[in-house]
């Protein structure tokens, strides 16, 4: 127990180092969740677009046969 | 330029990417992992700043990565206004955010480093003014790049700025030695090399190293994101055009 409160304490400087490594992990995980979530929302986005595309391309196809 | 050109397609890009990302992500974790290790059981403190000394093995890696993303960002607007290759605006475009939070991290962890050493948060010197003015750059860029309807026009605005502003580059790096200041002065990249004690500079190039990995997973997927919205605008015209 007084070994862990010990490194916590880093000789008196842990809320410096401690903040500052929170901060790095926090604005790290922050970018790299953000960009995920991006690309997913991006993705989706794409798919929804691609098959709308697709059946548009197949309704017009039935049109186009159907005329004599 | 053979080489360029076989990276300018985007399809070869994405199928490259999509390769090499699982190992970059996997050697990331790995860097950082042996890297936090050492910062914080293998390294000793400091003879003189005790414990927190430690926390340079995140302040100095982000700011490596400040002035790097920056340099990577004016070579690619430079690629991008000459020979208009397609993949150096979205480089551009997705590393700005990278930097800014990297220049950032340099400017807060510094901050906390130096209430403890020097007593002061912030003093307005030439290293800690000289990059608060690259963070601001940062920001305009990312501002220019979405200032304008037309996407190339915010790419052109933005990446001449990016021109223009590099000049920041060298004078963040040489502002120790060219001004009086309480900013240390170099103690890795020197020209009579590293005086910084192994036990200290291993974990110190092993953060650095793992910080230059994220970057690099982070912009590939970034850059991917950023192929699929251009594909997103065709289509989103197309629909608009559509409807007229």
């Amino acid at each position: 127990m007084e070994q862990i409160t010990n490194f916590l304490s880093m000789g008196n400087y842990g809320a410096y180092i401690w903040t500052a490594y929170l901060l790095t992990a926090a604005v790290m995980l922050g970018l790299l969740v953000t960009t995920l979530q991006r690309l997913r929302k991006n993705k989706a986005e794409l798919a929804e677009f691609q098959t709308i595309q697709n059946s548009t391309k197949q309704s017009g196809h039935k049109e186009e046969t159907a005329r004599p | 330029m053979s080489v360029f050109h076989r990276f300018a397609n985007p399809n070869r890009f994405l199928k490259l990417t999509n390769q090499v990302l699982p190992w970059v992500s996997g050697l990331t974790v790995i860097s950082l992992a042996v890297g936090l290790y050492m910062s914080f059981f293998t390294s000793p403190p400091d003879y003189q700043q005790g414990e927190s000394v430690r926390i340079m093995y995140i302040h100095v890696p982000s700011a490596w990565m400040a002035m790097f993303v920056y340099t990577s960002i004016a070579i690619a607007s430079v690629c991008s206004l000459i020979w208009r290759h397609p993949l150096a605006d979205l480089a551009a475009k997705a590393s700005a955010p990278i930097g800014a939070g990297f220049t950032f991290l340099a400017l807060a962890t510094g901050s906390l480093w130096g209430k403890p050493m020097w007593g002061a948060w912030w003093v307005w010197d030439a290293r800690l003014t000289s990059v608060l003015i690259l963070f601001f750059l940062y920001l305009g860029h990312m501002a220019l790049m979405h200032a304008f309807e037309e996407q190339e026009r915010g790419n052109k605005a933005a990446a001449v700025l990016a021109i223009v502003g590099f000049v920041n580059i060298p004078i963040i790096k040489f502002s120790v030695d060219w001004w009086n200041t309480l900013h240390q002065p170099a103690s890795v990249m020197r020209a009579d090399g590293p005086s910084i004690d192994p036990s200290m500079l291993w974990p110190l190039m092993i953060m650095g190293v793992a910080f230059k990995l994220f970057y690099i997973v982070v912009l590939l997927i970034r850059i991917k994101s950023e192929l699929i919205e251009a594909k997103l605008r065709k289509y989103r015209r197309a629909v608009v055009d559509k409807a007229h």
